[in-house]
């Protein structure tokens, strides 16, 4: 079943056609790559994803919803939730209040805390925020500084804020850049365990290494338009992949 | 997680203390210096509603005094009561507040802050315009508030007695705001502050959310121009000119912005400082000046914001 599929996106910058008349479904409860050389389109199919940009034509569906014409605050409390590239967080927050602002929008609460939150609902929103933690082994830094942790664990830290909004479909931009080995190894096990939840994942990823050993499918992008998806196997035999990779920086 | 003062409780009884003793030990200029100061806690702890969602507004002292003007129509026209004036005051403040956040948050950062100014200035422009606001000379001879309970009746015409009344409503706008702070509203304002996309990517929706802000901090600026029309009897165009949306935003800057005391105490002692320079009228913005700039130099914290909006913001516009 498709939960999230784009039917003949395009979007022109002026005269610059940054994706040309996509088409492709994401299948629920896989790990997706859109992947592609550089140029090909995938920074802006991002965006139009998460509802940064609108496209110039075509429709994006979140589990047969049309949501082409939502906010990015709204697709995310659909479900359609995104982490940046490179480290965005509250710097100058804990590493539990940055995950405790993840569940502001979707958490538990009612209309009435706004004024003051009830113990019930304070009482859930610590539960989760615990949970969270633990899943993506951040319990123990609980209450560091955002700000002081690791590249890594600032990486690990966007997508708990993420976890905590309850995504259906959770999209990655470049999780794995400026990461070590390690590091990777142990992204890839959290973003497995997050599958194994039920969450769709759909990641944008220069990391050929990583993508190859992460992903169910993996959708090829070049000159904004889709080239082929496949297996990972599919993919890497392709031979017009090889060439678009080939033909520039691979 | 709580970072709160650690001696929150304390500063309350202080202060509570100090506001119920001051009519006892001082005369009436003073006390009605007390009231004016209470009024201007008030202007900024509501003021650092809007800061919280990150962003800088010339309005606030306007929608203080559509409070003003709310209360000095309703008295002088329809010679309202204490209560239904204040209660419009907020009110109508909140309104136009409302209605102005839709072309005004449109906009960011310096963008916001000029826009905010030009609406300030509309707003202002008819006052002095029109009769029914009382033109360039507003409104004077407001009656002070008469409270009749049955057999005990009290008159807040003496500065004392009006001192009490408004150090008990701001005391309570306080409370009110401290609680709206504390909760998923006030999380809400500053993760916008802290990472607009970072908050709409988990689904808070930024532009209601600094509407919201945006509103219930005219509310209680308007509560604060009901309590300053009555307190001088008059409200004039010019008591909510550029000069003193100036003043706001300094006072603010210089008394930190950071923690909800930060202004409480920050208003004080400057509301003091404002006080003890009425020797050298002439020199006072030179000395104003003076101040920023030594507090921009050696104690940047208030200021962050104000830096941020310049080149921070742009992603964001």
């Amino acid at each position: 079943m498709a939960i999230l599929s784009l039917h003949g996106v395009t979007r022109t910058f002026g005269g610059v056609v940054a994706v040309n008349d996509a088409s492709f479904s994401v299948q629920a409860g896989t790990i997706h790559g859109l992947i592609g050389p550089n140029g090909a389109g995938k920074t802006t199919m991002f965006s139009l994803i998460t509802g940064f940009y609108r496209p110039t034509q075509g429709r994006i569906k979140l589990d047969g919803e049309d949501v082409t014409d939502l906010s990015t605050s709204a697709r995310a409390r659909k479900g359609l939730v995104r982490t940046f590239q490179g480290t965005v967080l509250f710097p100058e927050q804990t590493v539990a209040e940055n995950i405790g602002n993840g569940l502001l929008a979707t958490g538990p609460h009612r209309w009435f805390d706004w004024f003051a939150e009830p113990h019930q609902a304070r009482q859930e929103r610590e539960a989760r925020v615990a949970e969270i933690l633990e899943f993506t082994r951040l319990t123990d830094l609980r209450d560091a500084l955002a700000r002081d942790l690791s590249h890594g664990q600032q990486r690990v830290l966007g997508i708990a804020i993420a976890l905590a909004a309850r995504p259906r479909v959770l999209l990655l931009d470049e999780p794995f850049t400026g990461m070590t080995a390690s590091e990777k190894d142990r992204l890839v096990q959290m973003l497995g365990r997050v599958r194994e939840q039920g969450t769709t994942i759909v990641l944008v990823e220069h990391d050929m290494r990583s993508v190859m050993r992460l992903c169910d499918r993996i959708t090829v992008l070049n000159f904004g338009r889709v080239l082929t998806e496949g297996t990972p196997e599919e993919v890497r035999r392709h031979p017009e992949v090889m060439a678009a990779y080939l033909g520039t920086a691979a | 997680m709580s970072r709160s003062p650690i001696s929150g409780p304390m500063l309350v009884a202080l202060l509570a203390l100090a506001c119920l003793c001051l009519p006892l030990v001082a005369g009436d200029y003073y006390v009605s210096f007390g009231t004016e100061i209470a009024i201007m806690v008030l202007m900024l702890s509501s003021y650092r509603v809007v800061l919280l969602t990150g962003e800088w507004s010339f309005a606030h002292v306007v929608l203080q005094g559509v409070g003003a003007y709310t209360a000095a129509i309703l008295v002088k026209d329809h010679g309202a009561p204490f209560p239904v004036s204040l209660a419009a005051g907020a009110l109508t403040a909140a309104g136009v507040a409302g209605l102005l956040s839709f072309p005004l948050l449109k906009m960011r950062g310096f963008y916001f802050l000029m826009g905010s100014f030009a609406a300030a200035e509309a707003i202002r422009l008819l006052w002095r315009k029109f009769r029914y606001f009382g033109g360039t000379k507003g409104f004077s001879g407001i009656s002070a508030p008469y409270l009749d309970l049955g057999g005990l009746s009290v008159d807040f015409g003496y500065p004392a007695s009006y001192f009490y009344l408004t150090v008990v409503i701001v005391g309570l706008c306080l409370a009110i705001l401290w609680q709206l702070e504390q909760s998923r509203l006030g999380r809400i304002w500053k993760t916008i502050e802290q990472q607009d996309l970072l908050a709409q990517s988990v689904g808070v929706d930024t532009r209601r959310y600094r509407r919201i802000a945006f509103v219930v901090s005219a509310a209680f600026a308007g509560v604060a121009g009901v309590l300053l029309a009555y307190a001088f009897g008059t409200v004039t165009p010019n008591r909510f000119n550029l000069n003193f949306a100036l003043y706001l935003m300094i006072w603010a800057i210089v008394g930190g912005t950071r923690s909800f005391h930060g202004v409480i105490l920050g208003g004080i002692v400057l509301m003091i400082f404002d006080e003890s320079l009425r020797f050298a009228e002439e020199l006072r913005s030179g000395i104003y000046g003076l101040i920023l700039i030594l507090v921009m130099l050696f104690w940047p914290q208030g200021l962050e914001r104000l830096i941020r909006l310049a080149p921070g913001r742009k992603g964001a516009a």
